[in-house]
């Protein structure tokens, strides 16, 4: 799986504070995960697509390929998720609202 | 005394015939016309699909362009759940993945297309990035560079003519979406305002 390396740049040392299923704005199922420094990245999901749990740990990169999106953390474990699309369904903003990221 | 009947003309009987199959042809090759037409501009519902239907003044025109259009049913447009406040931002672009090769592959693939030169196609997004469009494939077709008079440059112009309305406040975000992901040619020409000059398509 390659690394997305724009996604890596600005997330790599963030802690993950928390993972909690949130609805997609387009309707479906999606996931909600917070950061230490107050930004969160939610993520769209294919239906029935498991949450994965975590927390605590850091973020050390991000592969993706096709629906798969590895958080890869210190410490040696992950989060996985699969998105509802190969894209447009990982979003991140940052403490304040603003928009850092999106594919 | 009754007249005696009158057998009709043979050839004037055929003659009648005739016509009524040709009527009946013509209804029946204006109903596929109108059902063809409507399976062009009809775009599925869908998470955040642009769905746009083209204004019946705009309709018969469009028939003329309809080759330099996506396919609606392959390419609805899609976007990103962002607001003006993000795509107002300099370098918002820049914030959005690259499309991945595998997805641009697909776009292709949808439309036939299994070969193709360097540089005669742009793989682009219906609603462009600058005005929230998604990478998603239902915003995605191939436009070639080459036609003429409306291709991928000259569609760009329309991009940097919507976005700057929407940023400089004159334009709400989702009209502009719907309009660009309707008929980009008639956006063309409501927001630009003028046909492409040939300087345009380079």
């Amino acid at each position: 799986m390659a690394a997305n390396r724009k996604l890596t740049n600005l997330i790599r040392g963030r802690a993950v504070a928390r993972v909690e299923a949130a609805p997609d704005p387009a309707g479906g199922s999606g996931a909600r995960v917070a950061f230490d420094d107050g930004s969160v990245m939610t993520v769209a999901l294919q239906p029935a697509a498991p949450l994965p749990a975590g927390g605590g740990a850091r973020v050390r990169g991000v592969r993706q390929a096709g629906t798969s999106l590895t958080l890869d953390l210190e410490g040696g474990s992950s989060l996985a998720f699969r998105t509802r699309e190969p894209t447009s369904s990982v979003l991140l903003r940052d403490a304040r609202g603003v928009l850092e990221y999106a594919d | 005394m009754s007249p005696p009947f009158r057998r009709a003309d043979p050839a004037a009987q055929r003659r009648s015939r005739r016509r009524l199959w040709f009527i009946v042809l013509l209804v029946v090759v204006i109903a596929a016309c109108g059902m063809c037409y409507a399976s062009r501009v009809r775009r599925p519902a869908g998470e955040n699909s642009a769905i746009v239907q083209p204004s019946a003044a705009t309709a018969p025109d469009r028939a003329t362009y309809a080759q330099f259009l996506p396919d609606s049913s392959r390419t609805p447009g899609a976007t990103l759940p962002v607001t003006t406040a993000d795509i107002c931002v300099r370098g918002y672009a820049g914030k959005v993945r690259d499309v991945p090769s595998s997805v641009k592959r697909q776009a292709y693939v949808s439309y036939g297309i299994r070969t193709h030169r360097a540089h005669q196609y742009e793989v682009d997004h219906l609603i462009s990035l600058e005005l929230g469009g998604s990478n998603s494939i239902r915003n995605l077709w191939p436009e070639s560079y080459e036609t003429t008079p409306w291709n991928a440059r000259v569609k760009d112009r329309l991009e940097n003519e919507l976005h700057r309305r929407v940023c400089a406040g004159q334009l709400p975000l989702e009209t502009a979406q719907h309009a660009i992901a309707g008929d980009w040619i008639a956006a063309y020409r409501r927001y630009v305002g003028r046909e492409p000059l040939p300087a345009d398509a380079h």
